[in-house]
Formats: C-alpha cells, structure tokens, sequence
C-alpha cells in the first residue's frame, strides 16, 4: 500500500484508506482540496527526505551583482508601490495608503502593453516554474528565510497557474464558461469552481481573502 | 511631560463592535474618545484594553517600527528576477484582454494578472520594501523625484508623513 501527497496543498491520498488505487486514478483526476492533476502527486516515502538533502549538491548559480540599485521600471515602481501600500494598510496608515495606491497606478499607466499569446505565457510559466529551484537555493545559502516563504508560496501558486492555463487550452472556452474564478489575495492561488475552499490550499488564509474575478 | 510609551493601542474600527469592555479596563480614559479611536497621546500602552477586547479589535502598534532586516543584493537581484518574469507576463494578458471580444476569456487573463501581482508584490516586500518607514523606502522615493510635478507632489507627502525609523 501506498501514500501520495499533493505538492501545492499537502492532501495525502492514501491507497489503505481508498477504494481506489492511486495508480488507478484517471488521468484527469484532481486534488479533492485544491484541483491539482494527478501529476502533481509525489510518493511519501518514509525517512527518505534526510538521504535527500544529503545527496544534494550545491549547485545553485549566483550571479555577479552590482550594488547600485539599477533603473527601475514603471511596473515594477507601480508594483513596489503596491506593496507598500498593502503594509501601510496593516500599518492602519490610510492616507499613506491612498497615496501610495495613487503612486502604483500612476506608473502603471505608464506602462506599455506587449504583443504576445497563450503560447507566450506559457513558455514563461513553465521557465518560471523552473527557475523556482534555483532561487530556493539562493536563498538558502544566503539563509533567508523570508525569501524561502515567498518562493515556497510562488512556485505552487505558479504550478496551480500553469494547470489553469493547460485546462483552458485543452477544453477551451467551456472550461471557465458558468463557472467563477477566484484568486487568493495573498498568494495569488487561483481557484476554478461555484466556492472557494474554506483556507486558501497555498497560504492557509480564510477564504474571505480569496477575491471573485469579475 | 512624561516620556511616551513604546506601544499605544490602535481600535480597528471595521471590527470593534461598540460594546466597550476597553471602556471599563483603561486606566487613563484613552478608550474613551469622541472619534471613537483611541487617544494614542493619553494611551500609556499597558494593553489591558487589547487584553480585554473580545473582538480582537486592539492592536497595539510601536511608536517606532523595529528597524527592517537588511536583505543580501544577492537575494534582491534573486528575487527581482523572478519578479520581473511576471512582469512581462502582464504585459502581454493586458494586449490579449485588449484583443479578446470573449468576456469569460478576459475573465481568465484578469485571474492571471491578479494572481501575478500579488505574486511580484509579496517578491517584492521580500527585496527590502517590506517597511514604509525604512531607509530602503526613503531612497526609493527620493529617487522618483523630479519628473512629474503631481507625482513630486504625492512623494513629498510621504516623504514628510513617513518618519525614517533606522
Ligand atoms: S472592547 Fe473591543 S469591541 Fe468593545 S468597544 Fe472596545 S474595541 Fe470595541
Ligand atoms: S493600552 Fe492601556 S492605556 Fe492604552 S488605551 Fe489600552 S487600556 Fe488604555
């Protein structure tokens, strides 16, 4: 008998507890918490995670860097300024909130859009998906745990995307037609369904913070 | 005058539910207010009142915030990567929103957008920009200085509300 564990929300499907072996399974089978595909799904295999991190080499390629904060551009001066903008709200601060609201949109408007398509996207989902290794481990020589948060929340969040994006392709527009979209607030985690789940899958915040798409 | 107290009591006045337990615990009468807020100058930062509160209301805030951790260019640049990614991936949903007469299909780009920014956003807070009041944000200001005089004038604003902290 085996056990599985979703990789973007932790739900373990155990093969002793099912009717149905895992392995057995439809391919479009989903996550019953937070709709990943079966693909998603890794064996628990127990004690083997200490082997792991010992095999592991360091491997991670850091770059060169210069000290001087380079140019920005206006996204990403809009989307700093969102941010802090978000932690004045927390801060109980509002019209240091509103200001910093007025500044992002401000240079968001700046902002040209770009040509591209659904291939585009995901070419760069998928890279991104990708790069989230390397950055974990730039972070964790530099001993960062906040970064480590940040791309732990990102990378399943990004995975959850990509799955999105992989739907939509193959099903088309019958996929999200009478259906509602959510996006955690927090996280980014994007849910297809009539409720969101009761806690976010990704971040575990209550489901008030996770936004209908309109 | 005495000096003030580290930490004064902030009512989220979304939550509070006007049934006054802070009221009664307060030993100076901060509690007690005409804007229905606390008065943060008689507050002498005890927390009883947060204590007390069955709502969870109160917080109590610093005076001054702790000074911001400071992040390794390493990790910044690290993280800048990959929120500049998302970035371009905005860019392009924004033309396919523009070129799209499907309004579920918008509906989607939108979710990839938003889901996107609250992504660079958290990247972000990550790279040094998690505190208003920190040296980090204080230049980073500045910096926008000088090109748009209704924009100078929205950065002066903060630049004098937000105190440097470290
Ligand atoms: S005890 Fe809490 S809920 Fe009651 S009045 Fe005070 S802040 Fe509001
Ligand atoms: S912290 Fe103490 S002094 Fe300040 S408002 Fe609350 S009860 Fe009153």
């Amino acid at each position: 008998m085996r056990k599985y564990r979703c990789t973007i929300c932790g739900y373990i499907y155990d093969d002793a507890k099912e009717k149905v072996k895992f392995e057995d399974l439809p391919d479009d089978w989903k996550c019953p918490l937070c709709g990943a595909p079966k693909s998603l799904f890794e064996e628990v295999k127990d004690n083997d995670t200490s082997k792991k991190e010992a095999d592991k080499k360091d491997t991670s390629y850091v770059e060169e860097v210069d000290d001087d904060l380079r140019e920005l551009s206006n996204y990403e001066i809009s989307l700093i300024c969102s941010n802090l903008a978000r932690g004045c709200e927390k801060q109980y601060l509002e019209e240091e909130t509103n200001l910093f609201r007025e500044l992002s949109s401000h240079y968001e408007s700046l902002e040209k859009s770009k040509e591209g398509n659904l291939e585009d996207i995901i070419d760069m989902v998928t890279s991104d998906i990708n790069n989230f290794g390397n950055s974990m481990e730039v972070f964790s020589k530099y001993d960062d745990r906040g970064a480590k948060r940040v791309v732990n929340w990102a990378s399943k969040s990004t995975n959850i995307m990509k799955v999105v994006i992989d739907a939509y392709k193959e099903k088309g527009i019958d996929y999200i037609k009478n259906t509602k979209i959510w996006v955690c607030d927090i996280c980014g985690f994007i849910y297809i369904g009539d409720n969101p789940p009761k806690v976010c899958p990704v971040c575990r915040v209550p489901s008030f913070k996770i936004l209908e798409v309109c | 005058m005495k000096e003030k107290s580290e930490r004064y009591a902030y009512r989220d006045l979304k939550i509070c539910t006007k049934d006054c337990l802070c009221l009664f615990v307060c030993p100076t009468g901060a509690t007690d207010n005409e804007t229905g807020q606390i008065d943060f100058d008689k507050c002498i930062g005890c927390g009883s009142c947060a204590a007390s509160c069955p709502s969870k209301a109160i917080s109590m805030l610093p005076r001054v915030y702790p000074k911001q951790k400071v992040k390794d260019k390493h990790v910044i640049s690290e993280l800048f990567k990959l929120a500049d990614s998302k970035i371009e991936q905005i860019k392009i949903l924004k033309n396919m929103i523009n070129e799209s007469s499907n309004d579920d299909e918008k509906r989607l780009y939108k979710a990839l957008i938003h889901s996107n920014k609250v992504i660079i956003e958290d990247l972000f807070r990550e790279a040094g920009f998690m505190l208003s009041q920190s040296t980090n944000t204080n230049k980073f200001l500045k910096s926008l200085l000088g090109k748009d005089k209704e924009i100078d004038t929205i950065i002066n604003k903060l630049l004098s509300k937000l105190v440097v902290n470290d």
